[in-house]
């Protein structure tokens, strides 16, 4: 008997000891002889991303893993998980526990991202092929100069969607002015069961595109300037543009164009109800557009752009949007990895290996020039009167607690629970505790110690083949 | 005879080296312990410290380095509005909670521990949710209290009551009620077990007594059967509190997310956001602190009153 207990004892023991193994720092070899990122059998390339839009993208993802490791003998294992606004997190969590991250997706949050020194500065590594993106995506991308991801994605822009064959049998048409918007929602709340606008808002940042439209607008179309300024100082969020872009906002719940139904609707659900016809008009970016095709709804489908809410002569609407997601390399990511992950980077962005992922976005305008651009007629409207005159997300430039600000800002005037100029307050409050509590600052590149740039800047430059 | 010093000497009982036996027994037992507690350790008393430590500094989680801080951030933790609401909600959230599952849990059982046709399905019935995952209970009311699509709102339009079709989830005053009543629902079945494995085990002779007493159904009940239970009904409350303080992340980040203007923020929600979003992860962890005490002080004070003058739970 005491033989046993000892033995178990022991076993016990020993398994304990594992687990406190496992758990601490130490490597367990996974079985490969070879560095993670070396060329070889053993290599291993880690991908973090959101989950992709479809199953044909992540098939098409998959075959330029397989394309990878024909040329290139590594193997790229891809962890798709969550919205691309879970990311961050994921990222944050992997670096907190140990995992190894050699590619990372970067839809959004970029100043976040850099300013907590995650990213690598991609500057001096993508320079040899810059010409293959479509101008202007990777300006996206850049800030203080240098560039920080290369989009591998689809041009977007917000834009409201509309049932065209309802609007035609009502005798109706797109609506330009948000006085015309007003007098198409009265006509479809008289004559059809339909809600006149639905919005995906409890995915939260869907709220930020409408002050977004509207500042486009009352800023004189100075709205990327302006917010500058804001988050230099040198301006505020109480500022009259942008008090009355909140109220703009606001007036589109007091017309009776918007109700509350939108904050418990996701996105998901938005691209529903409007299927379904329960909702005449739905805001949403141009990546639903796919999506919306996919479902086959049985009504023609149009597109306006956000209805002018200013009568400022020379200005005009303004939609944001940018290229929906880029590639990027952590800052933590393996020394040995950084070779692999940047040839794989080229790579994946080469003409024929995008090609095969973008093809199944049916891309507006593809970030890579030489890939081909969608054939829908809708998309050759969006591309010829939408996108050029899109501007970048502004909540790329704001920092994370500001944007979840504006977004509870929005959501309180547009169901009377702040006034315009209360809400304005309201961020202009959480970005002055910023820079009390955090010592925030929008320029920080600029103050960054030679340290730090060391911990973002490759120590050599890696010799990759280009693609042609 | 023996001297003073002798006996001193005897009477002080000498150390014994243990025998192998016992020293056997002793690490068998310390191995038998080893594994959940190194365990505990690693992932409760370790963390635990960690975050008091981190708590103390402005980090955000990346940095290889962090900068000492002070107590600056509970100062911020107790400054920020939507953190003492967040409080607040989780205040809410698990007092509310706690009193409606075990009363209708409490309930439930003592409707079913008589004899009732399709008692076996009722109870199965009742306890089917414990089992769903919160994400997965989390979508599917969502899915009823939907706006559009809802069978919440279909419901009510069935029984003639269109015209209210409140916002389930998308009214701030409602949306945190809405998400405790999926919580009730969840765990009110895991409740009206542990009562009716409680209420088998009072003697029937206390029923008969109180019978011949002339003691009517209410008495009977508040006489007999709750004084009989209440070390279940402790351990139920308790463990019905302590659970909704710290499991109620996953039931509101998948139906409100916070919102709708943060009215079903709860500490967690916010906490992990303040660390994940903000990347403020010496603020977050002041915050994980404060709730840390609270949830404590809470416990401690429900157990005291709740054994007061009886055998401490074991």
């Amino acid at each position: 008997m005491h033989r046993v207990q000892r033995a178990a004892a022991v076993v016990i023991a020993v398994a304990a000891a594992l687990v406190a193994a496992a758990c601490s720092n130490g490597t367990i070899s996974s079985g490969s002889s070879a560095p993670a990122g070396a060329a070889g059998p053993g290599c291993r390339l880690h991908m973090l991303g959101e989950a992709r839009s479809s199953q044909a993208e992540a098939s098409a993802w998959q075959q330029v893993f397989a394309d990878f490791k024909a040329k290139y003998h590594c193997t790229v294992v891809a962890t798709w998980q969550g919205q691309f606004t879970g990311v961050p997190q994921l990222l944050n969590e992997a670096h907190l526990a140990g995992q190894t991250v050699d590619i990372v997706t970067n839809g959004t949050e970029i100043w976040d991202f850099v300013k907590s020194g995650s990213l690598m500065d991609l500057t001096k590594m993508v320079s040899p092929y810059l010409s293959r993106f479509s101008p202007g995506t990777v300006a996206r991308f850049t800030l203080g100069g240098h560039i920080w991801g290369v989009p591998l994605s689809v041009e977007s822009s917000s834009v409201f969607f509309y049932n065209a064959t309802l609007f035609h049998k009502l005798g109706l048409a797109a609506p330009q002015t948000f006085a015309q918007m007003v007098h198409a929602a009265s006509v479809i709340k008289a004559k059809t069961s339909a809600q006149p606008v639905v919005e995906g808002g409890k995915d939260t940042w869907e709220w930020p595109m409408w002050y977004m439209n509207a500042f486009a607008q009352t800023s004189g179309n100075k709205s990327v300037s302006d917010t500058i300024a804001m988050l230099d100082g040198k301006q505020k969020f109480t500022s009259p543009a942008s008090v009355q872009a909140f109220q703009d906002v606001a007036n589109f719940a007091k017309d009776g164009l918007l109700t509350s139904s939108s904050l418990a609707t996701d996105e998901n659900g938005a691209i529903a109800a409007f299927i379904q016809q329960k909702a005449a008009i739905m805001f949403d970016g141009t990546w639903a557009l796919p999506l919306l095709r996919a479902a086959k709804p049985k009504f023609q489908i149009g597109v306006f752009t956000f209805p002018l809410v200013v009568n400022t002569p020379g200005v005009v609407a303004q939609p944001s949007g940018a290229p929906e997601g880029a590639l990027s390399i952590p800052s933590f990511i393996p020394k040995a990895d950084l070779p692999k992950a940047d040839q794989f980077i080229e790579f994946a962005t080469s003409p024929p290996e995008a090609a095969k992922i973008l093809a199944t976005l049916d891309p507006t305008v593809p970030s890579i020039a030489a890939v081909p651009s969608s054939s829908d007629p809708l998309a050759t409207t969006l591309r010829q009167n939408f996108l050029p005159r899109t501007i970048g997300w502004l909540d790329w430039m704001w920092p994370s607690p500001v944007t979840t600000s504006v977004e509870n800002a929005i959501e309180g005037v547009l169901f009377n629970h702040q006034t315009a100029m209360q809400a304005a307050q309201s961020v202009q409050t959480e970005l002055s505790t910023l820079r009390q509590q955090q010592n925030y600052t929008y320029d920080f590149l600029s103050g960054w110690p030679k340290s730090q740039w060391a911990r973002v800047e490759p120590a050599t430059v890696p010799n990759i083949q280009i693609t042609h | 005879m023996p001297s003073a010093a002798g006996l001193a000497a005897s009477a002080v009982r000498p150390w014994r080296r243990p025998s192998g036996r016992r020293l056997n027994r002793k690490l068998f037992g310390l191995a038998m312990v080893a594994p959940a507690l190194l365990l505990y350790v690693v992932f409760v008393i370790y963390p635990l410290f960690r975050g008091a430590f981190v708590s103390l500094y402005q980090w955000d989680g990346l940095s290889p380095t962090m900068t000492w801080f002070g107590l600056r951030n509970y100062k911020y933790a107790l400054e920020d509005p939507v953190f003492l609401l967040s409080l607040r909600n989780t205040f809410q959230y698990a007092i509310g909670v706690t009193i409606v599952k075990n009363v209708l849990g409490l309930g439930l059982a003592v409707l079913l521990n008589r004899k009732l046709r399709g008692r076996a399905f009722f109870r199965t019935a009742g306890f089917l949710p414990v089992i769903f995952s919160f994400v997965v209970v989390g979508v599917l009311w969502s899915w009823i209290f939907n706006p559009t699509f809802g069978l919440a709102d279909k419901l009510l339009q069935s029984i003639g009551l269109g015209s209210l079709e409140p916002g389930w989830l998308s009214d701030p005053h409602l949306a945190l009620w809405s998400v405790m009543w999926v919580d009730v629902w969840k765990w009110t079945g895991f409740h009206m077990v542990l009562y009716l494995a409680a209420l088998q085990n009072v003697p029937k002779e206390l029923y008969e007594a109180a019978a011949i007493d002339g003691a009517g159904r209410w008495q009977t009940f508040r006489r007999v059967t709750v004084p009989s239970i209440r070390p279940v009904i402790a351990f139920s409350t308790l463990l019905a509190l302590t659970g909704a303080f710290v499991a109620n992340y996953d039931v509101v980040y998948v139906m409100t997310g916070g919102g709708p203007l943060n009215s079903t923020q709860v500490a967690l929600t916010y906490i992990v956001s303040t660390t994940f979003s903000a990347q403020e992860v010496g603020l977050a962890n002041a915050m994980s602190m404060i709730l840390f005490v609270g949830v404590a002080i809470i416990g401690a004070v429900q157990l005291a009153v709740m054994t007061r003058g009886r055998e401490p739970l074991r």
